[in-house]
């Protein structure tokens, strides 16, 4: 029997570890791909949930409600290390050569187009196209109004789709 | 180049850079969670005991204010002043105890009388 954990009892251990891996993804997305940051702001993410300081009400799915913990203990970090954010968004804008890490291929073309775009529009792109989230949903894991995510959603695309027939 | 190509080409790419990056152990970082969040009562006891020392700072810092006000101030002098003055004034007591009051620089009341006397007959 899988039970809520102590001081979030609508929480269980077995859901928590199926969006461990998503989690952990978005988590890199935020951290400019840094494995070791991106660990941290999910041990913080964990941490947060255990204690309850974070509170899971039912109000959204879990894996919403996981990814706005992820977002905002990546936030927290990064205000409270303001030279590593300095590094990590420098990390971040630099298009990696990505054909040495595990040798896939990667679009290094959109890499460098999606770099050039403002952090919020990437970050709506991730969640929508590849966390397979809703607007509405992108909208709560963000903090922001739907509105907002409709309008940096089209901007994206609209830029991307530019700046790759250009 | 149309929407779905695009989504496509993301996916891939946010799939790539997301498996270039070895997943952390899920039970490894939940069970080093578990016992850190033991430490939040105690960490809320310290957080406790630390506002009952700053509020009784900021109680002591606004009492002193006050005591060092002009009002205050005086009202200390005031008493300081009547304490010392029952302990010099001339009592009852002292005037009776010692043989004669000229220690307070009064005029013996015989020498009084004797001058009134003296003055008497210019009239």
């Amino acid at each position: 029997m899988d039970d809520g954990l102590e001081h979030n009892p609508l929480v269980s251990r077995r859901a928590l570890a199926q969006q461990h891996e998503a989690a952990f993804g978005w988590a890199l997305s935020l951290t400019g791909y840094n494995a070791a940051t991106a660990a941290d702001v999910m041990q913080q993410s964990y941490l947060a949930i255990v204690e309850g300081s974070a509170r899971f009400d039912a109000r959204s799915s879990l894996k919403t409600w996981l990814f706005g913990v992820v977002r905002n203990c990546a936030r927290r970090g990064q205000r409270r290390d303001r030279t590593e954010l300095k590094w990590v968004s420098r990390f971040a804008a630099e298009p990696r050569d990505d054909s040495t890490s595990n040798g896939g291929a990667s679009d290094t073309q959109l890499a460098n187009v999606l770099t050039t775009l403002p952090r919020r529009q990437r970050d709506v792109l991730e969640l929508v196209v590849y966390s397979e989230f809703t607007l509405e949903e992108t909208a709560a894991v963000l903090g922001i109004s739907l509105g907002s995510v409709r309008t940096h959603y089209h901007r994206a695309k609209q830029a991307l789709r530019a700046r790759l027939e250009s | 180049m149309d929407d779905q190509e695009i989504d496509d080409r993301l996916r891939a790419h946010f799939t790539f850079a997301a498996q270039a990056q070895p997943v952390p152990d899920f039970d490894t970082l939940l069970d080093v969670a578990q016992p850190q969040a033991h430490a939040p009562q105690s960490r809320r006891w310290a957080t406790l005991a630390a506002g009952a020392l700053a509020a009784s700072l900021v109680v002591a810092i606004i009492l002193e204010r006050r005591a060092t006000s002009t009002g205050a101030a005086d009202a200390l002098l005031l008493a300081q002043l009547t304490q010392s003055t029952r302990w010099t004034a001339p009592s009852d007591h002292w005037l009776a105890a010692t043989p004669t009051n000229d220690y307070l620089g009064l005029p013996r009341f015989d020498d009084m009388i004797f001058q009134m006397e003296e003055v008497k007959p210019w009239f």
